[in-house]
């Protein structure tokens, strides 16, 4: 299965793209997609958003599967599921 | 002809007090369409002075106000552009302590703020006395917007539990203009009483790709905030 990610503001910046798309031989969750995430641009990452000791991305990233925010990690991926990753924005 | 507007909804608009928190790049734009579409009280609130570096967004304030008061800076400027509304600055800091006693009986709370804790005191504040919380915020390039509804959308501790890390930030000056006439259109809206608000809905605007996308939130029954509301 094919899932395609989107990195908005701040993630993309650091990112160096707005997104990836991944294959995928089985169905996953959010987190185990986040760990592939992780896995091929943490390094570009700051640490507030990417722990690569823990590879996680911190508490503070706002999911969203298929425009709808999910909070569960569990959350089920399908074929053709759109994962954006967004941060909150300080600035006024 | 534009339906529900009219005279009526300038006569709402003239009989409203709102409360904008933050007098710089959001806080400009904002004021500014607020003030000249007529809104009859508008309370403004900021402790900074003006820096140079403000002024490629902060239009507000201008060459000549550096190292002046922001909220007399925008005091002055706003009555300028309408003299039949009230403006009410207030240079102070923004706390637990006082933020009650400065919203006073403002109908509404706009967001204009450049920090994320204060901007949780408004949400608290808006929680509180159950009046709306217009959310502003950008980077860079980027921006979003959303209306908190108390008791009926996501709050901001729902959709942003955690604060990004406090950072200077780069802005390209437009971007909070964006912003900030997005957050006005939806005051505007809301105290005309038209049109669909962004109830639960966070706008995103990606400047970089010149693209608005929009994902819906959801209030977290678990929010430290609004979970029991
Ligand atoms: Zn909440």
């Amino acid at each position: 299965m094919r899932v395609e990610v989107t990195f908005f503001n701040i993630v993309r910046y650091y990112a160096g793209m707005p997104g990836m798309e991944v294959e995928l031989s089985d169905a996953i969750t959010l987190g185990e997609l986040l760990q592939e995430v992780g896995r091929r641009v943490g390094d570009k990452l700051p640490v507030w958003m990417w722990d690569s000791q823990n590879q996680a991305f911190h508490r503070g990233i706002l999911m969203f599967v298929n425009n709808e925010q999910v909070r569960d990690l569990a959350h089920p991926l399908h074929d053709g599921s759109q994962v954006s990753l967004s941060v909150s924005l300080s600035g006024g | 002809m534009m339906d529900g507007f009219g005279e009526r909804g300038q006569e709402k608009l003239k009989q409203a007090k709102v409360f904008i928190a933050g007098a710089g790049g959001l806080g400009s734009s904002i004021s500014i369409y607020l003030a000249v579409a007529g809104v009859g009280q508008i309370r403004i609130v900021d402790r900074d002075v003006v820096e140079l570096s403000n002024l490629n967004r902060q239009i507000l304030h201008w060459d000549k106000d550096i190292a002046r008061g922001k909220a007399e800076s925008a005091g002055e400027k706003l009555q300028q552009m309408n003299s039949d509304i009230k403006i009410e600055v207030i240079a102070e800091d923004i706390t637990e302590d006082n933020i009650l006693k400065l919203v006073g009986d403002c109908q509404l709370i706009v967001d204009a703020m450049d920090n994320f804790p204060t901007r949780y005191l408004l949400n608290k504040a808006a929680l509180k006395r159950n009046i709306p919380l217009f959310h502003g915020s950008v980077y860079g390039l980027d921006g979003m917007a959303s209306t908190i509804i108390p008791g009926e959308t996501a709050c901001l501790r729902c959709m942003f539990p955690e604060p990004p890390p406090s950072a200077t930030f780069p802005v390209v000056g437009v971007t909070p203009g964006i912003i900030g006439c997005i957050q006005a259109t939806e005051v505007i809206k809301h105290i005309v009483g038209i049109g669909e608000l962004l109830r639960n809905r966070l706008l995103v605007w990606d400047g970089l790709s010149t693209k608005f996308r929009e994902l819906t939130v959801k209030k977290d029954p678990h929010c430290q905030d609004c979970g029991s509301r």
